[in-house]
């Protein structure tokens, strides 16, 4: 992974853990879907920005993983010198 | 509730709980290994719901709409500690299963010998978890006596209940262990689902309407029952915060759960595992909030606010669906006792007999036969230590059970990730922030800023020390991290 986006990567989980804090203190409106209230909606959003965080770290392991031993395989060698 | 629908609920619900015992116990191998994890075959169904099941207890219940009863609508805050939970299984846990599947680990605490090459901090890590465990799995016992008695309103005496609970989780898990507790956790987390989900669905459309009305009305009540940080003003931030990094990260340190992370059959599944866990804990941590709202409508002077529940399930729902309930809660207690039991039985086993007493030509047939008579014995220990231990120390070991097992996170953290981390470094961190923890626990030592855990600034105390002891000290010799690091690097 590029130093860009690990620091990238970082910020967005100290943002998240922020999120975790509950920052909105004396926020009762709106009621979300018509029934969460706004201070359990924006929590459930950092929740799923956790779930997406760690969904994309492994999707990109396993991009660079691909990227390795596309690499490292013989066939793509092969492919690179067909016409 | 029908004293007939309890009966043959009860008795179905043992049956299966009896059948799944004796599956496990056919399907289960002679070994230690096998006993206390499964073999490492978990795949990621059974390991969601084996740490689901295992991580809510009744006081999904009934201590959280009573929590829910008094701070409303603030108090979902460290419902955030379920993702930290996850974050760590994502990083600590898919690395602690590498190196468990090479070294042959069953507990964190071996884990502890093996990285630091010390037996005192696997012995200090050990005291702290059985410790801070025991007195837990003996206060789940004596509230699964005490639910039953007040859900059944009598009708099962406290006694009868705490004996049926412990010998129905003991049938199982002296026969089968890790596989036994795991087919009956996917058994439990659908009854615990089922329940949860209908209770919140019938208490919330009879008291207002549906769950929105509910919210409008505790509003109507009292404003700050909707918004942080709460009546009582309580849940600022900071507080917010550091005790979602006590519960969660605590949580994960649990034995009962790092111990999950051994048993899945790769890192693939403890990544999905850490992926789908926050959602799937949703389940169980939203449905509280409607249910302790809709019981401040409901019942707006409730003394005894965990009362909420049983009241609400007694007046406000049908027989039968009281029954499933009962069943419920039944199950959410006995999930987490059998996990805690043969969690303990295995640190007891494996990193106290085996590594101090034991001979080293023991075969494992023997060591299996052990294990299922400590089980007996853990749970004998758990509810002596609860009815005849000092009450302070039971009182503090229970109410700092998280924070507790914090501290000893930052030596399995520290130890995993950095390898210039010292055994001097992990005795010195447990020890000192342990001793500091109990200090402001009994306040004897106050902090000058308000509104952070204890537990965190124990731990901060605890990374501190850690860090400089460590760097203070000789490094671990390289060839041992060689041995201990070979794939992980």
């Amino acid at each position: 992974m590029f130093k860009a986006k690990k620091i990238i990567l970082v910020a967005v989980l100290l943002g998240l853990i922020y999120g975790l804090s509950c920052p909105w203190q004396r926020v009762t409106e709106p009621l979300f879907l018509g029934f969460l209230p706004a201070p359990m909606f924006y929590l459930l959003l950092v929740h799923i920005g956790f779930v997406g965080f760690m969904g994309y770290i492994t999707y990109a392991q396993a991009e660079s993983q691909k990227t390795k031993q596309g690499r490292n395989s013989p066939n793509m060698h092969d492919e690179e010198v067909k016409p | 509730m029908s004293p007939a629908i309890v009966f043959i609920g009860v008795a179905l619900y043992t049956f299966v709980c009896f059948a799944i015992g004796m599956w496990g116990f056919k399907k289960s191998r002679p070994t230690m290994e096998d006993f206390f994890l499964g073999g490492r075959t978990l795949g990621l169904f059974f390991v969601l719901c084996a740490t689901w099941s295992t991580l809510f207890s009744a006081f999904s219940y009934i201590g959280l709409p009573g929590a829910y009863y008094r701070h409303g609508v603030s108090f979902f805050g460290i419902a955030g500690n379920i993702v930290l939970n996850a974050l760590c299984m994502y990083f600590i846990g898919a690395r602690m299963w590498t190196l468990g599947k090479e070294h042959g680990f069953i507990n964190a605490t071996d884990l502890f010998a093996s990285r630091y090459q010390s037996n005192t901090v696997c012995l200090i890590a050990l005291l702290i978890s059985v410790a801070s465990l025991l007195p837990y799995l003996g206060l789940q016992l004596r509230g699964a006596g005490l639910t039953m008695q007040g859900v059944t309103k009598d009708l099962i005496g406290f006694e009868t209940a705490l004996v049926y609970t412990v010998l129905v989780v003991l049938a199982y898990v002296v026969l089968g262990g890790f596989r036994s507790v795991v087919y009956n956790d996917v058994v439990q987390s659908i009854i615990m689902l089922v329940g949860m989900l209908g209770a919140t669905y019938v208490i919330t459309t009879k008291v207002a309407g549906g769950p929105g009305g509910v919210i409008l009305k505790a509003a109507e009540i009292n404003p700050a029952l909707t918004q942080f940080p709460g009546p009582a003003g309580i849940w600022s931030p900071t507080m917010v915060l550091t005790t979602c990094i006590v519960i969660g990260m605590g949580g994960f340190a649990w034995p009962q759960i790092s111990q999950r992370m051994y048993a899945t059959k790769s890192v693939k599944t403890i990544k999905a595992l850490a992926i789908i866990f926050p959602i799937s804990a949703l389940f169980v941590n939203v449905p509280p909030v409607f249910l302790g709202l809709a019981g401040r409508i409901q019942y707006p002077d409730l003394k005894n606010t965990d009362l909420v529940f049983p009241l609400m399930m007694n007046e406000l729902l049908s027989p039968l669906m009281a029954g499933i309930i009962f069943l419920a809660i039944l199950a959410a207690i006995m999930s987490t006792v059998s996990g805690i039991i043969l969690s303990i039985s295995s640190i007891l086993v494996k990193d106290f007999w085996i590594r101090f007493f034991a001979p080293s030509d023991i075969d494992e047939k023997r060591v299996t036969f052990l294990s299922r008579i400590v089980t007996v014995l853990v749970v004998g220990g758990a509810l002596a230590f609860v009815f005849w231990g000092p009450k302070t120390l039971v009182g503090l070991l229970i109410e700092a059970s998280g924070p507790i097992m914090l501290q000893v996170l930052v030596v399995l953290g520290g130890g995993l990730f950095w390898k210039r981390a010292t055994s001097a470094g992990a005795i010195v961190s447990m020890l000192a922030s342990e001793a500091f923890l109990i200090l402001l626990w009994t306040k004897v030592f106050q902090m000058p800023i308000g509104g952070i855990h204890n537990g965190v600034w124990a731990m901060m105390l605890g990374v501190v020390l850690f860090v400089v002891v460590s760097l203070l000290s000789k490094p671990t010799p390289r060839e041992a991290l060689e041995r201990f690091f070979p794939r992980v690097g």
